[in-house]
């Protein structure tokens, strides 16, 4: 029964993987830009979070409503702030950009709740039984809210206005900007979005790893799963983080803990040596 | 083709046959530096005299980076693992197997070289931002490999390294003056080395190819020769880098050659300047002094035992971010505008800058 | 000799034929023109000399020796052949002399790699490559531009330091995408002459891609007409922009009768 265990987990872990990658995918479609704070914008929502039932004593659907609402707020200033100047820069110095974001938010994050790890368990711990498995709770609610934000962004890319500009101008920024999309207004609300589905993954993330300030650096081992799944593709990353999830537990169950440790990156190089172009790649040729 | 000489004091303008005022570099300033350099030991003290070693370690270990990110545009955040690389091949070759120091040097960069191979060959594929992934998973997974292999590296308990170094009938200790002469001989030979390449087919071909392959490969430049070339050349000396290093501390372990180690050379490439190996020096100056001017300030205005942690994320972050925004190009960007302002001052856009630059916060 | 001799050179991108198995011969020493409404072919032919596209069939044989489609993309220019582009590849960044001794490169021997004068002139580019651009750009007759960075120029200069950057490895065969793109009634015939200076003084064959049709009247000896793929006329201009089917291509139904 420990395989049932260990997919189960493995779905979970896939599910956080997924939302984590979805964040960096949404990014990169729109603005070409790679995120690399987006595991510690995750992680200071989460703080958030915790701040509010701690601090603040509010209940916990409360203190999440909260850290999503700030995660908008968060990735909207950061968007406006740091990333709006750098709009045409090559990719190195927006590269390095967003790392010093990520450090500074991982200092704030200290200097307010210091370094020590902190317990986030909004769930109790005693397991559900579901068709006969004994699933705790916290893997139940992350594969629930997963599956409910797919759904979610599913309609919202499809139907409403604001998700099928985001659509047009990840396909074709010029002819967005041509047809009189706020081409701006979308990046920013991008980046807010993506910050948002952080903070979701964060709190979802908490009670497994605990809560301390390096914790965004799970956020980066989304990266091979965004890869797996071709970069540009949302459908790609949330498979992508579903596989490497799922793969990343079978395989801790069997092999030694330092293989386990870098899981993802040798996925990653795996991906990269046989087919770069990922899972869902479409054809393209440049054309000079 | 006839050329006509004239000289004002350092600067140099060469007249030909067409007529037209042709610069060269100026090389004016390395007999001064130089003398400078080697006549610091012996007014430093031995505190000084260390960090001095880790700016010249930390000097070759980002003009190596440069050569792979500034000269040829690849994008690498995996210079860490080159120099945990370069670390940890010089520590069993030299105290394991017990070859001779220099050796143990040459081979650690020869190791360096060859690994690179894994991410030069794929580099081909590789572009940009996906570039950029795959070198820090190289990083991670060096990390790992440490810890792994443990019998050979001794793991997370740390790997003593021996501070000595012999070369012949000398032995320099790198605690003492005569290392910091030898260190300092290899720096400068790196930056000449880097300007020479700069100029020269090779680098030329590595500028062509960052700036466009298209046109690079048109123009007869074989992308995954020189992609490979470039990384070898920079993980040699990266890995010669973290050999020095490691004799430097005298203690090396995973720790100190994670991701972080990575960014803080890319930093220094941000900071000082990309493209002109000039700018890897000040910004490798820069950030080695950084944790000093930290621990200064968090002494002036932290209550003593705070976490040093947390004030150097911050002022790190802050300085990169401000940096990007602000200044781009770095210190050596920003002395080159003024060393070209100087050359036709006062003949200078000035007003018409001001103004625009007026309009733009309006 | 037949310098480039294509035959039955087929590409198609997933469904989109492209071209549909071309052939045609250009002598050495010619002006060779390549004519065709858009989307014909013509520049999708360029690349695929220059092996940036890789055609499913057909050859392309250099100097009647070299299948071109076996070599790698970095040896066509060791072959000798340049080329020009429709949208400039150029470095904008850096001056125009250095854009010119990139082409330089199939020149240079391998063992010259480091080498520099001497301490004192720490750095210094090479006299021999800098010489060799400054004769391309006295050619072109840009060389008081020689340290201009080439985003601040206009378009007319960057196509001619684009044509600099093909001409710096002494090419057998230049090929050129659209020389008269964006270019005036003066410039087109600058560029006409240039051109012709380029065959007469260095002996180099030219083979142009063009729609500017007085520019091909004037410099071609010989035209070669494209239509979807297809080859559809090739001889002298004056035979071919009177011929009625090529005019039926670029005019529409009904025979007009003039060059």
């Amino acid at each position: 029964m420990v395989i049932i265990d260990g997919i189960v987990n493995g779905i979970a872990l896939g599910c956080i993987y997924a939302l984590v990658a979805f964040g960096f995918v949404l990014v990169y479609k729109a603005t070409k830009i790679i995120n690399f704070a987006q595991g510690e914008i995750m992680m200071i929502c989460a703080y958030v979070c915790y701040a509010g039932i701690k601090t603040f004593h509010l209940n916990f659907v409360a203190s999440f409503v909260l850290a999503v609402v700030f995660g908008l707020v968060l990735g909207s200033l950061l968007e406006r702030l740091f990333i709006r100047p750098l709009i045409g820069y090559p990719v190195l110095p927006i590269v390095i950009a967003t790392i010093g974001i990520s450090m500074v938010l991982q200092a704030v994050v200290g200097l307010i709740w210091t370094f020590e790890p902190q317990r986030l368990d909004p769930f109790s711990v005693s397991p559900y039984r579901v068709l006969g498995i004994a699933i705790s709770p916290v893997h139940l609610w992350t594969i629930m809210i997963t599956v409910v934000l797919i759904a979610v962004f599913f309609l919202f890319f499809r139907y409403t206005l604001v998700g099928i500009n985001l659509r047009a101008i990840a396909e074709d920024l010029l002819g967005s900007m041509a047809s009189g999309i706020a081409v701006r207004r979308m990046f920013n609300f991008t980046w807010a979005l993506a910050a948002a589905l952080g903070a979701v993954a964060g709190i979802l993330l908490a009670p497994l790893v605990l809560l301390h300030p390096h914790m965004g650096s799970i956020g980066l081992r989304a990266l091979p799963a965004a890869v797996l799944g071709s970069f540009g593709s949302i459908p790609g990353a949330i498979v992508g983080g579903l596989i490497l999830g799922l793969s990343e537990t079978i395989a801790g169950l069997y092999l030694p803990k330092e293989i386990k440790d870098v899981f993802p990156w040798l996925i990653l190089f795996l991906v990269l040596l046989i087919r770069p172009e990922g899972i869902f790649y479409t054809y393209e040729q440049k054309k000079v | 083709m006839r050329t006509l000489t004239i000289s004002f004091g350092r600067q140099k303008i060469r007249f030909s046959d067409r007529m037209i005022k042709e610069e060269e570099e100026q090389g004016w300033w390395i007999v001064p530096l130089v003398l400078l350099i080697f006549s610091l030991p012996f007014v430093l003290d031995d505190y000084r005299i260390y960090l001095m070693n880790r700016i010249g370690v930390a000097i070759i270990g980002a003009i190596s980076l440069d050569i792979l990110c500034g000269f040829c545009g690849q994008l690498s955040l995996g210079h860490a693992g080159f120099l945990a690389i370069g670390a940890y091949s010089y520590g069993i070759l030299h105290m394991t197997f017990h070859l001779p120091a220099p050796l143990s040097i040459v081979g650690a960069g020869c190791v360096g070289a060859l690994l690179s191979l894994v991410i030069g060959i794929p580099s081909l594929r590789l572009k940009g931002l996906y570039l950029a992934i795959a070198t820090m998973g190289f990083t991670f997974i060096v990390d790992d490999a440490i810890r792994f292999f443990s019998v050979w590296t001794h793991g997370v308990e740390g790997f003593r390294v021996s501070r000595v170094v012999h070369f012949g009938f000398m032995e320099l200790h790198s605690g003492k003056t005569g290392f910091y002469y030898f260190l300092y001989t290899l720096v400068f030979a790196m930056v000449v080395f880097s300007r020479f390449l700069l100029h020269s087919k090779l680098g030329r071909a590595f500028t062509s190819i960052r700036d466009s392959e298209t046109a690079a490969e048109v123009s007869g430049i074989n992308l995954l020769l020189y992609k490979v070339l470039a990384f070898g050349i920079s993980s040699f000396m990266a890995a010669v880098a973290g050999a020095l290093m490691g004799i430097i501390i005298g203690t090396i372990s995973p720790e100190d050659f994670n991701i972080l180690l990575s960014i803080d050379f890319l930093v220094m490439l941000v900071i000082g300047g990309m493209g002109a190996a000039y700018g890897a020096v000040i910004g490798a100056f820069f950030i080695t002094f950084l944790p000093e001017g930290i621990t200064t300030l968090r002494d002036a205005f932290l209550p003593p035992g705070s976490d040093i942690a947390i004030l150097q994320y911050l002022i790190y972050g802050l300085i990169i971010l401000s940096f990007i925004v602000f200044e781009p190009h770095g210190i050596y960007g920003r002395w080159l505008v003024i060393k070209t302002y100087m050359k036709r001052f006062p003949l200078n856009e000035k007003r018409i800058g001001r103004i625009a630059w007026i309009r733009r916060w309006r | 000799m037949r310098i480039l001799d294509v035959q039955d050179l087929r590409i198609a991108f997933r469904g989109l034929v492209a071209l549909n198995g071309i052939s045609f011969a250009v002598e050495e020493g010619q002006i060779f023109g390549l004519i065709g409404t858009n989307g014909s072919g013509k520049s999708t032919f360029f690349n695929c000399v220059n092996r940036l596209y890789k055609p499913h069939k057909g050859r392309i044989l250099y100097k009647e020796r070299t299948d071109l489609l076996k070599q790698p993309t970095h040896g066509i220019a060791k072959l000798g052949i340049s080329r020009t582009f429709q949208n400039l590849e150029l470095f904008y960044y850096t001056h125009v002399l250095d854009n010119i001794m990139v082409g330089l490169h199939p020149r240079l021997k391998f063992s010259r790699l480091l080498k520099s004068r001497s301490l004192r002139t720490f750095g210094k580019q090479w006299d021999w490559d800098k010489d060799e651009a400054f004769k391309i750009l006295d050619f072109l007759g840009i060389t008081r531009f020689h340290n201009r960075l080439v985003s601040g120029l206009p378009y007319g200069l960057q196509k001619l330091i684009e044509l600099g950057r093909a001409l710096a490895s002494k090419p057998n065969l230049l090929l050129l995408d659209e020389p008269s793109a964006g270019m005036n009634e003066q410039e087109t015939r600058e560029m006409a002459r240039l051109i012709k200076a380029i065959r007469d003084d260095f002996g180099t064959t030219v083979l142009l891609v063009e729609h500017d049709m007085n520019l091909v009247q004037s410099i071609c000896d010989m035209v070669c007409v494209l239509d979807s793929g297809n080859v559809i006329k090739i001889g002298k201009p004056r035979e071919v922009t009177t011929a009625p089917e090529v005019l039926k291509i670029f005019l529409g139904e009904e025979d007009h009768a003039q060059a």
